[in-house]
């Protein structure tokens, strides 16, 4: 089986790169800046420094500036984490594979959740939070959070305890198992890639955040989180100090990136996964 | 002789009554109670009240909010919804039009090793934080350096601007923001979806002499039909939702050109504090995003 290697094929492979190559050309640009001097930026924008140009005192602010934010974001993220996954997984399991009175119209519940735009709740949520004396503390976003990113994992979750083969669980019964064991036992330890998934999307999500931490985190610089004080610096007119800024932007890229990255063939497969089953 | 007999349990409804699948649940069910289910009725009522960031004690106003917004203080906001019109239709076509394409031009690149180079590398930018993206890309539209020492380069002297900051050129920079928009979720779903329909079919049509144009035509377009629908609702519901971008980069400037409605209430409730006015736009948005989902869903009819 051969392809011919007309004009048609070489127009589509130029075209793959020149997709791959403004792709990159943002990222690129963004390490290339976090290089260099101001000056260097704004007169020769498109060159690469040589090795011994190499503005480091960029990172060596930026680590200042972005070192609490981080460890505020990555505490906020863990933390949460801990929660989504053992809700998500609870649930999960109740509404893959248990029969209960109600359980479509809980089900139904949690996915008209969904339905409802995020502005909708952004007002009541902030007097929630307010009102439980919340407000500049990491609970502010820790709490929302959890509440709002359980959702996609505990349809994902369903999904994936419900294909499981029933004759398992039927076994296990016949052996005097309880429900909570037939959970912890079987199930739990079989859904760790699926739980893996849940789990970076939610991380990748939360960490990605900054309306909300605008909102409720107000405080001063040590009590906010990466994505709000890249965010905050640059709103309205904007930093002046683009080296600093874009070093920011690497080192703050770099948790993520190393999380994802670790668990990244878990992460494919599992949304795929879920989104194929629907 | 002795038939295995299971003893004989209570049923309810066919199910035997317990108590723990709603232990279980509860967590999940009091989590959306009250961010989800009590915060939306909330929303309904403080649309209806003058609530205020300030205020100590509401006041029920009735339709008061509602008569603001349809009267002449509401002129920017409905004028606003223009705006998301136009960059809502391009994001739509975006998020389906150029992942789709990407997928497509893998699909003919056989050589296995290459290709998943290719998809991790477009993978990978799906890391760098969305907020880090979008301020790059504020640099890159920056008047002193970035697309326009491009074109500098270039001698194009005469094309540069202030992208932002120019009222002629805000709303193209906007939607042009994030190109080529393949990095992204949507990409991985076309691509496993292009591969996934397998190879068998694509070598029958192959022997029979089509082209890939016409692989693409009659194998590909029909499988991947029930995949653009979900998209375009999610990218529909995610840019009528959302106003991050915008508020990062123009917030809304310069004027009102770049203005969105989801911007607009965001600033009333929090840089004014007018809770319950903002509630009653809040209202009339997801009213405006419930029809049109709906519409939505009538005319892309996959097979979902």
């Amino acid at each position: 089986m051969k392809i011919r290697k007309g004009p048609a094929y070489f127009i589509s492979r130029f075209v793959l790169i020149l997709l791959v190559a403004a792709t990159f050309f943002p990222l690129l640009m963004m390490i290339n800046m976090s290089l260099k001097k101001n000056i260097a930026i704004k007169m020769n924008f498109l060159a690469w420094p040589a090795p011994w140009e190499i503005n480091w005192s960029n990172y060596v602010s930026a680590w200042n500036f972005v070192k609490h934010p981080i460890w505020n974001s990555l505490l906020v993220c863990f933390a949460s984490l801990f929660f989504i996954i053992f809700i998500v997984s609870l649930s999960g399991y109740t509404f893959g594979r248990m029969r209960f009175r109600g359980k479509e119209l809980f089900f139904g519940l949690i996915l008209f959740v969904l339905m409802i735009p995020y502005n909708m709740l952004l007002i009541p949520n902030y007097s929630l939070i307010r009102k439980f004396g919340l407000l500049n503390s990491y609970w502010a976003l820790i709490i929302p959070y959890i509440a709002g990113q359980q959702i996609f994992g505990i349809v994902l979750a369903r999904a994936f305890f419900s294909s499981l083969p029933k004759e398992m669980f039927d076994a296990a019964k016949i052996d005097g198992v309880t429900e909570f064991q037939a959970y912890r036992l079987i199930a739990l330890p079989l859904s760790v890639p699926t739980l893996i998934t849940v789990g970076i999307t939610a991380i990748v999500s939360m960490y990605n955040d900054y309306i909300w931490p605008t909102i409720v985190l107000t405080t001063g610089d040590k009590m906010k989180t990466f994505c709000q004080i890249v965010f905050n610096n640059c709103a309205g007119n904007g930093t002046s100090d683009y080296g600093m800024t874009t070093a920011a932007f690497v080192i703050g890229t770099l948790p993520l990136l190393i999380i994802t990255v670790s668990c990244l063939r878990y992460y494919l497969q599992g949304m795929l996964a879920g989104a194929i089953k629907g | 002789m002795q038939t295995k007999q299971w003893p004989k349990k209570r049923r309810y409804d066919g199910v035997r009554f317990s108590i723990y699948p709603y232990l279980f649940i509860a967590p999940t069910m009091i989590l959306i109670g009250i961010f989800s289910y009590y915060a939306f009725f909330k929303g309904l009522w403080n649309s209806l009240t003058d609530y205020r960031i300030t205020n100590r004690v509401t006041e029920f106003v009735g339709f008061e909010n509602y008569r603001t917004l349809f009267g002449p203080d509401g002129l920017v906001f409905w004028k606003s919804f223009g705006n998301q019109a136009i960059i809502t239709a391009f994001s739509v076509i975006n998020a389906i039009f150029w992942p789709l394409l990407t997928a497509e031009l893998l699909f003919f690149v056989r050589r296995k090793r290459i290709a998943n180079t290719i998809k991790s590398m477009f993978v990978m930018p799906m890391l760098v934080p969305g907020i880090v993206v979008t301020l790059i890309w504020r640099f890159l539209y920056n008047k002193s350096f970035g697309f326009n020492s491009l074109l500098n380069t270039l001698g194009l002297k005469m094309l540069t601007h202030d992208w932002m900051k120019e009222s002629s050129t805000a709303m193209f920079s906007v939607i042009f923001m994030g190109f080529p928009f393949v990095s992204g979720l949507n990409f991985l779903i076309f691509h496993s979806a292009v591969n996934n329909v397998g190879t068998e079919l694509y070598e029958a049509a192959v022997t029979d002499g089509a082209n890939s144009w016409q692989v693409v035509r009659h194998v590909h377009i029909p499988n991947v039909m029930g995949y653009v629908s979900v998209i375009a609702t999610l990218s529909l519901i995610g840019s009528l939702s959302g106003f991050g971008s915008i508020l990062a980069t123009t917030n809304g400037g310069p004027g009102n050109t770049t203005m969105v409605p989801a911007l607009l209430m965001y600033r009333i409730a929090f840089t004014d504090g007018r809770f319950g006015y903002a509630s009653a736009m809040a209202v009339v948005i997801m009213l405006i995003i419930l029809i049109l989902t709906a519409i939505q869903r009538k005319l892309v009819r996959g097979d979902d």
